[in-house]
């Protein structure tokens, strides 16, 4: 039987987007993941993408990164603080996107939830990112809802951003 | 159409426990995942990964990982088995802020030794260790039909510990 279900799509249309967000997921998997395909419109060559759960904007999660632009190797805890979690680089290339995956077990179980990320993006420019990350939301709720959302001031998803939340039973 | 990731087996663990074992795995996929989301009986515990129930030396694992203030890497040498969840480590915490996901690859064929690769994280509060990515080996060419999650404290894997095994087919 099959195990792994595509629940929700999301594409930005011709209008930037400052987030990504899903909503009113069913509890009736196992595990969620989403597999995203992210570029910025901020002039930059990437942006950071962070995460945050059931619209929670409170001080209740924590994170470290692993990081690194092919020369040198960053790592860091809270890198957007302890709000939301940082979630890997959108590529600002006009013609290539970043690639990003999130898994989170047990998305409706009783305990903290915790998030793994990888991420990657070749711009074939100077500055570009692979990211391995891990999080938790300190919260034993069930995740009805995920948004990302672009850290850079003013910027957004511009259009064809996509990511896809699938739920794995 | 076909099934492509299918549920294989899931174990809860009830009581303190050795560990867990998948056992009589079939050959009808192209590679295995395990999704482990442990709890401990003592703090910073890790796993021993071992196949077919072979405890010789005959595996060896390397990995990059970090605890947020350091990058750091690990080569095992030769030794008896792949450590996961090996210098995040999993703890006592109750709400389980420990995970670790398996990718095992081809391992169903008889002509090569077996590849994984995984990726494991511990972000609980206030144990904080962080998130590793391990490749390892089993020097082995046999076909694997068991894999045990050993707990590297003796029987000292907690209950609340929820590991299941998917098999991912080729189209």
């Amino acid at each position: 039987m099959a195990s792994m279900y595509p629940i929700q799509n999301v594409t930005v249309g011709s209008t930037a987007s400052t987030t990504i967000d899903f909503t009113s997921i069913p509890n009736n998997y196992t595990d969620l993941m989403l597999l995203c395909s992210l570029r910025t419109n901020s002039g930059g060559a990437s942006s950071s993408v962070t995460l945050r759960f059931n619209s929670d904007t409170g001080t209740n999660y924590k994170d470290k990164s692993l990081y690194g632009s092919g020369v040198v190797v960053f790592v860091g805890s809270d890198i957007y603080g302890t709000d939301e979690i940082y979630s890997g680089e959108a590529s600002g290339d006009t013609s290539l996107f970043s690639v990003t995956k999130v898994y989170i077990p047990n998305y409706a179980g009783n305990k903290y939830k915790v998030v793994q990320i990888e991420s990657g993006q070749e711009d074939n420019q100077t500055t570009a990112y692979t990211f391995l990350g891990c999080g938790v939301w300190k919260n034993t709720a069930a995740i009805t809802s995920i948004s990302f959302r672009i850290t850079s001031a003013g910027a957004g998803f511009p259009q064809y951003s996509t990511a896809t939340l699938y739920g794995i039973k | 159409m076909p099934a492509t990731y299918e549920l294989i087996q899931t174990t809860t663990t009830t009581t303190s426990s050795a560990g867990i074992t998948f056992d009589n795995i079939s050959s009808n996929f192209t590679d295995l995942r395990i999704i482990v989301t442990p709890i401990s009986v003592v703090a910073s515990n890790y796993f021993y990964l071992r196949f077919n129930n072979d405890a010789f030396s005959n595996y060896s694992f390397n990995e990059i990982y970090t605890n947020g203030s350091g990058a750091f890497g690990y080569q095992s040498g030769v030794t008896t088995f792949i450590g996961v969840l090996f210098y995040t480590t999993f703890g006592t915490d109750s709400n389980n802020g420990y995970m670790c996901a398996i990718d095992i690859f081809d391992y169903s064929n008889a002509t090569s030794y077996k590849n994984i690769i995984s990726r494991a994280s511990a972000v609980t509060d206030p144990n904080y260790p962080g998130t590793e990515l391990t490749a390892g080996g089993w020097f082995n060419t046999a076909a694997i039909t068991r894999i045990d999650l050993v707990s590297a404290s003796t029987n000292n894997l907690g209950s609340g510990t929820v590991a299941s095994l998917y098999g991912i087919k080729a189209a």
